[in-house]
């Protein structure tokens, strides 16, 4: 798998241990921000995610991946770029979420992550670059190593884990969106007024949750089996 | 000669606005108080007019001034806290500067989106790939082959649809999720195979034979380059300093205080005002202000409108000043 040809250098072996720890900080981050009543949550939560991301794609270049290793990260990150776009028309149901956790479970967990932060990035393209885009970045990146985690300890071929964590991306990417808004942009914050920013936003976040389900579904099988028959044909 | 479109900071390294856009922008969403932020949506928006045009961001506005309101409205309602009643709303009070503390939110919200969109408009892909190291290959080939790759998925969606659909011996149609998983699926494959071939002939054609990465235009780090970066360095550290003490005295609550003296927001208002007055200068076309200048824009009888080329003496010496 190329998840596992990827990680040689010991510069990049530092860097995969420092990443579960760097996603965990984000969140960890918001929070003790927003709970210590700081006003400037909203930029420094954005230097904190901004930060993860860049770690996470420094490990990706640090382990130096052969060119044609590379070729079905751009691919998938496309792919799922250009799905965002077409279902652009219907609110929250975009394939990203599910083309990510593929690319995970087929490429690796930083395979994974690229794929859900480029999406993210090159999809803003066309909808419009903002604040949001790292925020968006992190969010589908997560997803997507989630996945590849998932996915190398062969969880993900068991139904309820699949659409489990499926489903629960659609939750934590909204979690994590709306997080940054409220905690940013609300002062003083209240747990009512938390609670209700969340209660609020919950039927979109179970949309996504939902659709992305029923994207896995669909494509779970055939993906899974093109992208593995072109890495062994072509033994990337 | 007619002069070619300007291109906003086109005579300097992409670093220089590259700094200068994400220091404003970064301290723009730390300093949270209100002439912070109003001094920094001005900024922005007579930024955006300049670099996006008028009708760009009056469209961006349809739906950021709206969300500035939302804003400010839902902040008393979600938090009631301050000390001059506005007006009781059933059982929720509103505050004065509960209003205000949601205003100032809302306004720092839409000026960030704002320097955003001003970015993303001044620092196009190709200048962006100059900022990353050239050392760095992996990720810059990926983010411009995913790039180029989207426009050309979504036409060639239409002609796995329209070649499924004229072809008869491809079996029945199925329902439309049948339809959309097969499209995808061949899509994926079609790339996937294109893609390593793709490889294959960029290694043929000498890639990663050399320790750093070539680029298509050169970005050339000059001694203007330097100046500009540390008086930039410099204006933002003051800024920094300056918005530290005038943020520490503000209180939204329980009363609104602690504005500070007025010259503690005059490095701020030069900072935000810095990037419009850049494009305002690359405006004025012709005069080859920075003989030697990285990034000349070429004559509209060319085919290469609007783009940038490297000088020719760069060209004719391998990329060699």
């Amino acid at each position: 798998m190329i998840g596992e040809k990827q990680t040689r250098r010991p510069l990049a072996r530092v860097l995969t241990a420092a990443e579960p720890l760097a996603l965990a900080a984000v969140p960890a981050a918001m929070a003790c921000l927003a709970l210590a009543g700081v006003r400037a949550t909203a930029g420094v939560s954005l230097v904190v995610a901004l930060l993860c991301v860049a770690l996470l794609l420094v490990g990706f270049e640090a382990s130096r991946p052969a060119l044609r290793q590379l070729m079905p990260t751009a691919v998938l990150a496309a792919l799922a770029a250009a799905g965002r776009v077409l279902f652009a028309p219907l609110p929250d149901v975009k394939p990203v979420s599910a083309i990510a956790i593929v690319a995970g479970a087929a490429l690796g967990r930083r395979s994974g992550f690229v794929v859900g932060a480029l999406a993210a990035l090159l999809s803003n393209v066309f909808f419009g670059q903002g604040p949001w885009t790292p925020w968006q970045m992190y969010a589908w990146g997560l997803v997507g190593y989630v996945g590849g985690v998932l996915g190398e300890k062969g969880l993900l071929n068991h139904a309820p884990a699949l659409y489990g964590w499926g489903f629960l991306s659609g939750i934590v990417y909204g979690l994590i969106l709306n997080g940054y808004h409220v905690l940013g942009y609300v002062q003083p914050l209240t747990w009512p007024a938390a609670l209700a920013a969340c209660a609020a936003s919950l039927p979109l976040d179970v949309t996504h949750g939902v659709a992305t389900v029923a994207f896995l579904a669909a494509i779970w099988l055939p993906w899974g089996r093109a992208v593995r028959r072109v890495v062994a044909k072509y033994d990337l | 000669m007619a002069p070619g479109r300007p291109i906003p900071f086109g005579s300097l390294h992409a670093v220089v606005p590259a700094t200068l856009l994400a220091g404003t922008t970064l301290l723009s969403m730390l300093a949270v108080q209100p002439v912070h932020v109003v001094l920094s949506l001005v900024g922005a928006l007579s930024f955006s007019l300049l670099v996006r045009g008028v009708r760009a961001t009056a469209r961006g506005l349809a739906w950021q001034l709206p969300l500035l309101a939302l804003v400010c409205l839902a902040n008393p309602f979600f938090s009631a806290s301050g000390s001059t009643l506005l007006l009781k709303v059933g059982p929720r009070s509103v505050y004065a500067e509960s209003l205000a503390c949601g205003a100032t939110m809302g306004a720092l919200m839409v000026a960030v989106v704002l320097w955003f969109e001003g970015a993303a408009t001044v620092l196009t892909q190709d200048r962006l790939l100059a900022l990353s190291p050239g050392r760095a290959r992996s990720l810059p080939v990926v983010v411009s082959m995913a790039s180029q790759l989207v426009p050309q998925m979504l036409g060639r969606a239409r002609t796995v649809r329209a070649t499924l659909g004229a072809c008869t011996a491809a079996g029945e149609r199925g329902g439309l999720r049948d339809q959309l998983v097969r499209t995808s699926t061949m899509l994926l494959s079609w790339s996937l195979e294109d893609s390593v071939e793709r490889a294959d002939a960029m290694r043929a054609r000498g890639w990663e034979s050399g320790m750093s990465r070539t680029c298509y235009r050169l970005e050339r780090f000059r001694g203007r380059d330097a100046a500009a970066l540390a008086g930039i360095a410099g204006l933002l550290a003051l800024c920094a300093a300056c918005a530290w003490t005038t943020c520490a005295s503000w209180r939204f609550y329980p009363t609104m205080s602690g504005i500070g003296p007025w010259w503690a927001y005059l490095p701020w208002t030069v900072l935000v005002a810095l990037p419009g007055l850049a494009s305002v200068v690359d405006r004025f076309p012709a005069v080859d202000r920075f003989p030697g200048s990285n990034c000349q824009p070429v004559g509209v009888d060319s085919l290469t409108r609007g783009i940038c080329q490297p000088r020719a003496d760069c060209q004719r010496n391998g990329g060699r000043p």
